[in-house]
């Protein structure tokens, strides 16, 4: 949780993120920022994310994206 | 529900009508015809005539921007001594001629009907096709064309075809020239470069059915009404040509008709190409309006025996529009 | 040329449309209206609805075969046990590379539809400029809306390859999809999802949608026919007729084209979605007051927003998630600090829906400069950003909260648009070079001038006319940009007092609209494309 975190402060410095925050709702990420942020999340965790993954139910918050990505990875985030 | 369903429709309903009735009578009031033609204005010159003193007016012309732009009747007046009027506007019709024409034997009893005969050609494609095919699906498609709709609505509620009255204290030059009767003043001159637009040529540009059959419709009017029909074609490089001549002096031919081509007639008229139009060749400027204007009436004075009028205490008023209209020539800001 | 704002539009074609559809059965409500705009369709674009057919054709067929093909895959992958990743790994690759073929032919297919009809002549013109050669270009007419369905049909597959949508089986519903008679001249583009259900769903009308619609329609017509087929008089003098220009004239025909545009566009939208409304239907909303943009971004966020949509979602993703891409930010990610790894590849993303953009408005290289002009200028932005930053902090400026800050903002986003604006209604480059630099060299006051309004082809009057419903509409902008609902809060009102403001509306538009004698006919500017 702590690197998604960590991804996502470094994109958008100002916005304050926890684990529930509504990523697209609340602004944090835009259509550009999401891109750069899937793309950080591919080269964290060694995961290929294709387009047809981007869906709210992955990525509405943080808790969505760590356990899309451990399902992804089979294994613990 | 049905109680509430009921008063919905019956509140659309009712304003539908609400609306409907005040377009009626807006247009009547306010935007029709006869309060257009009163206005001191330029504007909608075709309805002059409707403020014209009953049986006064012996010539009469319809057509579109090439006859506003080519005949002048306070210039036949002058020369003349022949009252008339022109019921022209950009693009008009045939149909729309025979309504107009309609409207002015109400009130008067021409003798002689000019008629122009660029309206022959306007549904004719830039390319010189013609959509003429006998198809019947093509027919039905034109025959269903939105446009004649658009139109019918228009003259339903006037309102629509005159709600620009408001703005007619213009400034404009054009504007203030009123009671012209018909013909809309300019003065610019546009050099006009060789073209010999009238070469000739074997081949005929085939008249459109629908075209003709209209145009035999208002002659068939004009016969009714024991007028005489002059087709009539104003110089019009840019819309005009010899295969159109052709096919229109046919066409007069079967019919019985006189056909006057002036596009064949610089030399008479005392015309110089380079400087009687005032834009790309499409029409005729002040200077070329009187020489077509003066042709006109010499053809008519010699084959239509109109009583003359100069002098006539009846038609006084003709001179002053003829004293005012100079006057204000005369002052005219050289732009 | 179809126009919208014709009676045989309001009173026929829709007219017709919306009662058979209000008295209908919910069953076939969607069958009347595929049938209105078809027959709207084809008898205003009479032969060129063969486009329109080959579009619908290949949309539906494709579709069905991407969806049948990820169905078969799933199938036979559910027949391999669970313990067999590389089985499962092979069957899945195998699929997509099907699927992938298919989706990528359709959709070149239907691209080379619009390639073919609308920038043919362009393609021609350069091939013979750069090669001396005389090419004849084919120069098809191209149908109407062509740009706009062209995208909706590449929208439905897309989802439909994404797995967002699934594919339908009756080809009717989806040519209603891209046939429907209010988007299909000037959009919005809508995807399936948005608008596609939404048809087929034959939703009931109430009395509220009726209503609140018409208010809008008449909105609509207000802005397209008061003011803008106003200001295109002196928009046309001034850009016609340019060499005898410059100073504050031409800056007033920039200024004019922009209110023109804006108006005719948003007026038309106005008047698509107010008839949509009166059938219940709610179609995606293009403008949300643009002019109060603060950023280049945010513009395009409120200009055209379902373009923008269009873009962001099937070129800006469909780019940044393709393999190659990938690779590329791979390797910038080592090469450059932090902020600039993650912005390049965004920056090259950008540059295909830039280009795009530009090259969707227009077939001439005015418009892929166009697109390339905001590109530049939002890239550049967005490299000079730590800079902005740092400046701003040594400036004690806070950049979110300051007011000046914001105003300045908004201004210097507004005269981005206006160059650009020149940029798009110049006749050409050249031209449009000129003219800013008579614009900012010459002096020239004419359009100030008392009397010479008749030069600019209007009069007094319709000066007069453009400033009130100017007045009007920024009236109208800044309520609804602070949120207030003014067509509800005119909904509201009871029955007697709503009948004098509608048809007070009403009558405004038709008497002071600019049409008939003295003004010249106006094309809808979108519906070129």
């Amino acid at each position: 949780m702590e690197t998604i975190l960590n991804i996502l402060r470094e994109i958008n410095p100002t916005a304050q993120v926890d684990e529930t925050t509504e990523l697209m709702e609340e602004g944090v990420l835009d259509s550009m920022s999401m891109v750069m942020f899937v793309s950080a999340l591919c080269n964290a965790y060694d995961v290929d994310i294709s387009l047809r993954d981007v869906v709210p139910e992955n990525f509405a918050t943080p808790e969505c994206v760590r356990d899309f990505i451990a399902e992804l990875c089979g294994e613990e985030v | 529900m049905i109680k509430k369903i009921a008063s919905e429709i019956l509140k659309i309903i009712s304003f539908m009508l609400i609306f409907m009735i005040l377009l009626s009578g807006v247009s009547f009031l306010c935007f029709s015809e006869k309060a257009v033609s009163q206005l001191k204005s330029g504007w909608q010159d075709s309805y002059n005539f409707l403020s014209d003193e009953p049986n006064t007016l012996q010539i009469v012309g319809v057509g579109n921007s090439d006859l506003y732009s080519g005949f002048s009747p306070l210039d036949l007046w002058k020369q003349y001594g022949l009252t008339s009027t022109v019921c022209a506007e950009p693009r008009q019709k045939i149909r729309d001629s025979l309504e107009l024409l309609k409207l002015v034997f109400e009130t008067q009893s021409p003798r002689v009907v000019l008629i122009e005969t660029d309206m022959l050609y306007d549904r004719n494609l830039k390319n010189g096709n013609v959509r003429n095919q006998d198809d019947s699906l093509e027919y039905f498609m034109e025959n269903a064309d939105p446009k004649y709709f658009d139109s019918f609505i228009e003259n339903l509620f006037t309102v629509f075809k005159f709600h620009n009255i408001w703005k007619s204290e213009d400034h404009d030059l054009k504007s203030k020239l009123y009671n012209t009767h018909g013909y809309k003043y300019n003065s610019h001159t546009y050099k006009l470069g060789n073209t010999d637009y009238m070469k000739e040529t074997d081949q005929e540009e085939p008249l459109n059915k629908r075209n003709t059959a209209q145009m035999d419709d208002l002659l068939d009017f004009c016969k009714s009404k024991n007028a005489a029909a002059i087709l009539l074609a104003i110089p019009s490089p840019a819309s005009w040509n010899y295969a159109r001549h052709l096919a229109v002096e046919r066409y007069a031919e079967e019919r019985g008709v006189p056909f006057l081509d002036l596009n064949l007639c610089y030399r008479e008229m005392g015309l110089d190409m380079q400087t009687c139009f005032r834009d790309k060749g499409n029409h005729l400027n002040y200077s070329g309006t009187v020489a077509a204007t003066a042709f006109l009436g010499k053809y008519i004075q010699e084959n239509y025996s109109l009583p003359v009028h100069s002098g006539d205490n009846a038609y006084q008023h003709w001179d002053e529009d003829l004293g005012k209209f100079e006057a204000l020539r005369e002052n005219e800001d050289l732009d | 040329m179809i126009a919208y704002n014709t009676f045989s539009f309001f009173l026929l074609y829709f007219g017709g449309t919306f009662l058979l559809y209000s008295l209908s059965p919910k069953k076939i409500k969607w069958f009347v209206l595929l049938l209105g705009s078809f027959v709207f369709y084809f008898f205003t674009a009479k032969g060129h609805v063969i486009s329109l057919l080959i579009c619908i054709l290949i949309s539906w067929g494709a579709g069905l075969l991407i969806q049948l093909l990820g169905d078969t895959m799933q199938r036979k992958v559910k027949q391999v046990p669970k313990e067999e990743k590389g089985k499962r790994k092979k069957i899945r690759d195998r699929y997509g590379i099907y699927k992938r073929c298919v989706f990528t032919v359709a959709v070149v297919s239907i691209v080379s539809i619009l390639l073919v009809c609308k920038y043919d002549d362009f393609f021609v013109q350069t091939v013979n400029a750069i090669f001396s050669t005389h090419i004849k270009p084919l120069s098809v007419v191209h149908a109407v809306g062509l740009s706009f369905f062209v995208l909706e049909g590449i929208s439905y597959l897309a989802d439909i390859y994404f797995g967002r949508i699934e594919a339908k089986k009756n080809p009717l519903r989806i040519a209603l999809y891209l046939s429907f008679m209010l988007t299909v001249v000037e959009g919005p583009v809508a995807k399936y999802a948005q608008l596609g259900t939404q048809l087929n769903a034959g939703k009931a009308n109430t009395y509220e949608d009726v209503s609140k619609g018409f208010l809008r329609v008449i909105w609509g017509i207000f802005k397209k026919v008061v003011i803008a087929d106003r200001a295109v008089m002196l928009v046309n003098t001034v850009f016609d007729n340019h060499t005898e220009y410059g100073g504050f004239t031409v800056a007033a025909g920039i200024a004019f084209y922009t209110l023109q545009l804006y108006c005719e566009f948003s007026g038309v939208m106005d008047i698509v979605c107010g008839l949509g409304e009166m059938m219940g239907l709610q179609l995606p909303e293009n403008f949300a007051r643009p002019f109060f943009a603060k950023s280049i971004r945010d513009f395009w966020q409120r200009w055209h927003i379902t373009l923008g949509v269009w873009l962001r979602d099937y070129v800006f993703f469909g780019v940044s998630f393709s393999k190659g891409f990938r690779k590329i930010s791979a390797k910038t990610k080592n090469r450059f600090r932090p902020y600039y790894a993650t912005l390049i590849p965004t920056l090259i993303a950008l540059f295909f829906v830039w280009f795009t953009n530009g090259f969707w408005h227009g077939a001439g290289w005015k418009y892929i400069v166009y697109g390339l002009y905001y590109y530049v200028l939002m890239a550049l932005g967005m490299l000079l950003e730590p800079l902005f930053q740092k400046l701003s902090e040594k400036l004690k400026i806070d950049r979110q909260t300051s007011k000046p800050f914001a105003l300045f903002r908004q201004l210097r986003t507004f005269f981005i648009v206006l160059i650009g604006m020149l940029i798009f209604r110049a006749q050409d480059l050249k031209t449009a070079a000129q003219m800013f630099r008579s614009m900012i060299t010459k002096i020239d006051f004419s359009v100030f001038a008392a009397g010479h309004e008749a030069r600019f082809g209007m009069s007094l009057y319709d000066h007069g006319a453009i400033a009130v419903g100017f007045a009007v509409l920024l009236l109208v902008s800044i309520l609804r940009e602070k949120g207030v609902d003014v067509r509800g809060k005119i909904f509201a009102l009871p029955y007697y007092i709503k009948v004098p403001v509608y048809i007070a509306a009403l009558f405004i538009v038709i008497i002071f609209g600019a049409y008939g004698e003295g003004y010249g006919a106006v094309d809808m500017i979108y519906a070129n494309f």
